[in-house]
């Protein structure tokens, strides 16, 4: 968990779709690495079992595709993808989310200060 | 971490879900076990330890499952156009069943309602056309040959009706006083009918999603 542990949790709640997709976009990746690459990327507090229910659902609704890969160590991997709807639902989302940032961006103006 | 701790955990999950239908719980945990592999191949902290109970790693799972979007077969329960529908359609078909019942009850009574004097009773008694006369308490009803009821007025001193029938040929049938009025007579079978419809029309709500049942306990 990072600082402010429990309200980062609330805020990934509403993004979690978006950063999947995001992460996802730059390349295929398997469920445990997607969970890795979004911490990597400063989402520290994502939670294993979000991440998972997330891709389930996304693949579920038509927005992954999925393959399996052999892999070194253990069983085969299941990898997802971006298909045409996901990079459509990707850029839906993207632009709405960049506006909202805009939007909290003017309205906690000053805030930063401390940055 | 061994292969068999993830199997548990994975099967502690699986049965935190135990609630989903089995074909949606199977959609939802396809490839866990893979996942949770490798998650515990990264290091030598138990799953547990890592990931919480597997009861609330279920129900965050389930949670993230469900946010936005819900199963296609469940989505109609989310949409307040189509609960309403289900709700509205479920007490038409209460209603209907009820006007029904009393739509019966009424046209047997209305076939009494047509009418005969006593003298026209004795008119066609004597022609042959009438079946039989009930009698019970003050209602006298005659059926003639096609089966059909009616109600007798003034028919007057029961022991002359019972003479004259019987010269007739007329069968005459006497019945216990019937109790209670008209409405007891349509409102009793409409109370049982709703009786019996009722809990299937609220089971129908319930799954519609308009009724709620008590608040199902949260998980995590």
């Amino acid at each position: 968990m990072s600082d402010g542990g429990a309200d980062t949790t609330q805020l990934l709640k509403g993004v979690l779709d978006l950063a999947v997709l995001a992460v996802l976009a730059e390349r295929d990746s398997y469920g445990y690495d997607v969970v890795r690459r979004l911490r990597e990327s400063g989402l520290t507090a994502v939670g294993d079992a979000s991440v998972y229910g997330t891709l389930r659902r996304l693949h579920q609704s038509g927005a992954l595709s999925s393959y399996a890969v052999a892999s070194d160590e253990g069983p085969h991997r299941k990898y997802y993808g971006l298909n045409d709807t996901g990079r459509a639902l990707l850029d839906r989302s993207a632009t709405a989310w960049l506006g909202v940032t805009r939007a909290m961006d003017t309205l906690l103006n000053g805030r930063g200060a401390g940055r | 971490m061994s292969a068999r701790d993830v199997r548990d955990y994975a099967a502690q999950v699986s049965a935190a879900l135990a609630r989903l239908d089995p074909e949606a719980r199977a959609r939802l945990l396809d490839d866990l076990e893979e996942h949770l592999d490798e998650v515990a191949a990264e290091s030598d902290v138990p799953l547990e330890e890592r990931l919480g109970p597997p009861e609330s790693y279920a129900a965050e799972l389930l949670a993230a499952y469900r946010a936005g979007a819900v199963e296609p077969a469940r989505a109609w329960r989310r949409s307040p156009r189509l609960r309403w529908l289900v709700a509205a359609a479920t007490l038409l078909l209460l209603v209907a069943a009820c006007l029904a019942v009393g739509g019966w009850i009424a046209g047997t009574r209305s076939a009494e309602a047509r009418q005969w004097s006593y003298a026209q009773l004795t008119e066609k008694a004597r022609a042959g056309q009438v079946g039989r006369v009930e009698v019970a308490g003050d209602s006298v009803v005659a059926v003639d040959r096609s089966g059909e009821r009616h109600g007798v007025v003034d028919a007057g001193n029961s022991v002359e009706l019972a003479q004259t029938m019987t010269q007739a040929g007329v069968d005459m049938v006497y019945r216990p006083a019937p109790s209670g009025n008209y409405w007891a007579a349509v409102l009793l079978p409409n109370l049982i009918l709703l009786a019996l419809l009722g809990p299937v029309a609220v089971a129908i709500l319930v799954a519609a999603g308009v009724l709620r049942p008590r608040a199902r306990p949260t998980a995590g």
